[in-house]
């Protein structure tokens, strides 16, 4: 196999692994929701509401395969037997394809939902009561933010490792590699050169030590039904959470780590290439693994609740929260475990303009910096 | 300690609040110098307006129940509750006089008012051992 066919390859595998990933996000989402509408427990099982689902996750699979089929014909017309070509240019017009597809099916999707639901009439019940525990955040037992001073340790290790090893490292030092492992871009030796991947390192241990912080503060959700036992269960769904993100947190701090020595120590990338790009796919099996695990426990247990049904609070196509009545910042998702922003809240704007802005100003930092 | 808010009942939800705050060091379910959550996080977990959860807190540290500080947040009174003094035996009055009256009309005895009252008081108290 050439380099050439190596890379279109590695490209189609990630192109599979994220094809997969937002099929099994569709499909592992919950039952009582359609499209963003929310369907009364009688309802779920109802023809029509299995209708619009085989027939708009149909569209979404033939989609899928449209995008890939468009990507090897471009591979194809490339050169013969995909020996020519951009790899990288194709999954980004197969990325567009499958992932620009899906809003015109979500949205036709959400207008036949909304059309049940006005016809069937589904309303949501609110609650009565609101129960809750006084000591509910003191009986918390998550992985204390001390425990990512481990992560930082680590992050010394590579900085002070590379700042001893100053006359090892190789001027210029490769920065780039294409996916056959052969360095192909290189900037002349420097701070930003040798120090970036520290700097991310930072960032990524500040992001997931605020994700830690936030799961302490998100509120309770106890079912006043049986309070005990929901208690219990979502001191327990927060302990996973917690464990999850500082294990996150110290993989990626590793697998940089990992990427600096072998930029600037000449680690023989040859043979751990393959070994490095399924490291890539780890946290997404790991991610999913993690919603299985809680769903399977369930432990998710605020999911369904008052707040999840009405539809009102939920814009932009049902996925995000818009509630100005709601005092909390960070809520119940909808899709998915966990949390999510209430963007009527003040913060809620500041906080995703945050996330959008702030790695771009890095790329930039960085880029200025090399 | 748990919390419940009748979202139905006709007693405003900040007065549920203090009642409920109130019974709980009562029973010793709260303790003094027991920490409480915060405004912004309680009326986050209740999903009621953070003014509402304000206004409880404003009264219990009023009368003196709860210390509210910048730094270590609000706390159930480590200093001493405040004791019983004309103004609570007024309220008190107060009270009792509108139980006595319907009492009275539907023929109820002093005797079983009062062990009435009595036992209410004693089960209060306990609560704190039911709970633990």
């Amino acid at each position: 196999m050439t380099t050439m066919q190596t890379e279109w390859l590695v490209i189609g595998i990630i192109n599979i692994v994220i094809s997969a990933s937002l099929i099994a996000a569709v499909f592992l989402a919950p039952k009582y929701l359609l499209f963003g509408v929310y369907v009364p427990q009688a309802d779920c099982d109802r023809p029509e509401v299995g209708r619009i689902r085989s027939r708009h996750y149909g569209a979404i699979a033939a989609l899928w395969l449209a995008g890939i089929a468009v990507g090897a014909v471009i591979g194809a017309w490339g050169g013969d037997g995909f020996t020519g070509g951009s790899p990288e240019t194709a999954l980004g017009a197969v990325l567009v394809i499958q992932i620009g597809g899906l809003i015109p099916i979500w949205r036709s999707g959400r207008r036949q939902a909304l059309r049940l639901k006005q016809d069937r009439n589904w309303s949501v019940e609110q609650p009565s009561k609101i129960v809750v525990d006084l000591l509910f955040r003191q009986r918390q037992r998550l992985v204390g933010n001390g425990w990512f001073l481990l992560d930082l340790a680590i992050v010394a290790a590579c900085a002070i490792s590379a700042w001893l090893h100053w006359d090892v490292i190789p001027d210029p030092v490769p920065t780039h590699f294409g996916l056959n492992g052969e360095a192909d871009a290189y900037s002349s030796k420097g701070f930003g050169a040798v120090f970036t991947l520290n700097i991310v390192q930072l960032v990524l241990i500040g992001v997931l030590l605020m994700v830690n912080m936030t799961i302490r503060q998100a509120r309770q959700q106890i079912n006043p039904a049986r309070p005990e036992a929901s208690r219990e269960q979502q001191l327990r769904f927060r302990r996973a959470n917690s464990i999850f993100v500082h294990a996150l947190s110290l993989f990626v701090v590793v697998f940089l780590g990992l990427g600096q020595s072998i930029t600037l120590y000449g680690w023989p990338i040859k043979h751990l290439n393959v070994g490095y790009l399924s490291l890539v796919a780890l946290p997404i099996v790991a991610v999913f693994g993690f919603v299985w695990y809680v769903t399977r426990q369930g432990l998710d247990e605020s999911a369904g609740g008052s707040r999840i049904q009405s539809d009102e609070v939920w814009r932009g196509g049902g996925l995000f929260y818009y509630n100005k009545a709601d005092p909390a910042l960070m809520v119940e998702k909808r899709y998915g475990v966990g949390w999510t922003i209430n963007f009527a809240h003040p913060l809620g704007i500041a906080i995703l303009a945050g996330i959008l802005i702030v790695p771009v100003a890095i790329i930039l930092i960085l880029s200025f910096l090399t | 300690m748990w919390m419940e808010i009748d979202l139905q009942s006709e007693v405003p939800i900040y007065e549920q609040l203090v009642d409920q705050l109130i019974e709980g060091i009562a029973s010793a379910q709260l303790r003094p110098g027991d920490p409480l959550p915060s405004v912004r996080s309680l009326a986050a977990d209740l999903g009621i307006n953070l003014h509402t959860v304000n206004k409880a807190y404003q009264i219990l540290k009023q009368d003196g129940f709860l210390q509210v500080h910048r730094k270590q947040g609000v706390v159930v009174q480590p200093d001493g509750m405040p004791g019983v003094d004309a103004a609570f035996r007024a309220k008190l009055a107060r009270g009792l006089r509108t139980l006595a009256a319907e009492a009275a009309v539907r023929g109820m005895t002093e005797a079983e008012f009062a062990e009435q009252s009595a036992a209410v008081y004693r089960q209060l108290l306990t609560k704190g051992e039911d709970a633990k």
